[in-house]
């Protein structure tokens, strides 16, 4: 698998570091989206997507108001979704699962977690 | 006769009555009058905590973009800061790749001098090759320079982690702005309650939602907090089934 990212925060910083740690890792293939409805247009005008890393909290459309879209659609329902949030309680992470995201980081992150994750994410598909 | 009788007596129970009710509103008058100076010292009271609630519900809105305003400038130095670090990380990189170049010169050198060592006759000429087929600080100092660039990259690495605190921050900042607009929302509620629900001005009572910002945002060391969320993570994953996760939701 050949991923090309789509990193979804309204924050300017956290896509920033998001995509250097990306680099960092080696992963040069990846667009932005500002929050869940921008990524929600970018993945309906671009098919390469094939990785979706989204933050939680965001104005517009959330993160997992997002990943229930994406998984609602029978375009996009295979598409592995990485949540990466300042949310860390139990509560939290279990609506996220039953939302069906991949896998589940929380902020602040090291590039070497961001990578465990992703690689976890791409060996099971 | 009787008659006459009985209406006289009802007339005196009524007067007695009214009598009663003389005595009771002379007492009544003095509890009045208490009310209505009290009520006089309140009115003036009231204008003031009116005037003060105005007062404060027009600063408002000025508070929250004052914190609107710290966010934007934290965010922008933020990302100056981020700029920087690219900048050095490409310097870096830069520097490697000069490095490494420099050291594949070396061996080339290196490979040539052995070369010239066989050709070379001359005894004098042959020590001073020696001595340069031997020195290996040159090496050692690219290798240790490398070393040092490699520590520098791990440290613009570290900077790179420690400003997702501006995001937490920020959360905590929108949280904050959502508190302080409840309480002008609820301020603003008093004022037109007092002022006999008439038209206060230009006042938004849509509360927006608070989902865009994590008000428990917190900037926790990375591994100790992944740690935890994998255990949850990978318990749900491994050992619930769908079924029970629908449970907790139910």
């Amino acid at each position: 698998m050949n991923p090309y990212f789509l990193v979804v925060d309204d924050s300017v910083t956290m896509r920033r570091i998001v995509t250097n740690s990306l680099k960092t890792l080696g992963f040069n293939n990846y667009i932005e989206a500002q929050d869940g409805k921008d990524a929600l247009e970018k993945l309906r005008d671009n098919s390469e997507i094939n990785f979706v890393i989204t933050d939680w909290n965001m104005p517009v459309l959330s993160g997992l108001e997002l990943t229930k879209a994406i998984r609602g659609n029978p375009n996009t329902e295979h598409i592995p979704i990485l949540m990466v949030t300042t949310r860390g309680v139990k509560e939290d992470i279990i609506q996220a699962l039953h939302a069906r995201v991949s896998n589940y980081v929380v902020k602040p992150f090291t590039p070497q977690i961001l990578k465990e994750k992703i690689e976890a994410i791409m060996a099971t598909t | 006769m009787v008659q006459i009788y009985n209406n006289m007596d009802e007339i005196s129970g009524k007067l007695s009555e009214l009598k009663s009710l003389f005595q009771f509103g002379g007492k009544l008058v003095p509890v009045i009058e208490t009310i209505i100076e009290f009520l006089n010292d309140t009115v003036p009271l009231i204008d003031d905590i009116n005037i003060s609630i105005k007062d404060s519900t027009s600063k408002i809105p000025q508070a929250t973009d004052q914190i609107n305003n710290v966010n934007s400038a934290t965010e922008m130095a933020t990302t100056e800061i981020l700029d920087l670090v690219d900048e050095i990380n490409n310097q870096l990189n830069q520097s490697e790749l000069l490095i490494e170049k420099t050291k594949n010169k070396y061996s080339e050198n290196s490979f040539k001098l052995k070369r010239l060592h066989k050709l070379v006759e001359n005894e004098e000429a042959l020590k001073i090759l020696d001595e340069l087929l031997n020195d290996k600080s040159q090496s050692d100092d690219l290798g240790n320079i490398l070393e040092l660039i490699k520590k520098i990259e791990e440290s613009t690495n570290k900077i790179t982690l420690s400003l997702q605190v501006q995001d937490i921050t920020s959360q905590q900042l929108e949280a904050v702005n959502h508190l302080i607009m409840n309480i002008h929302q609820q301020l603003t509620n008093m004022l037109v309650s007092l002022n006999n629900n008439e038209d206060t001005g230009n006042v938004n009572n849509e509360l927006e939602s608070g989902e865009h910002f994590d008000a428990k945002a917190s900037y926790i060391k990375p591994q100790n907090s992944q740690d935890d969320v994998d255990e949850i993570v990978n318990k749900q994953l491994n050992n619930t089934s769908q079924e029970e996760i629908d449970k907790l939701f139910s």
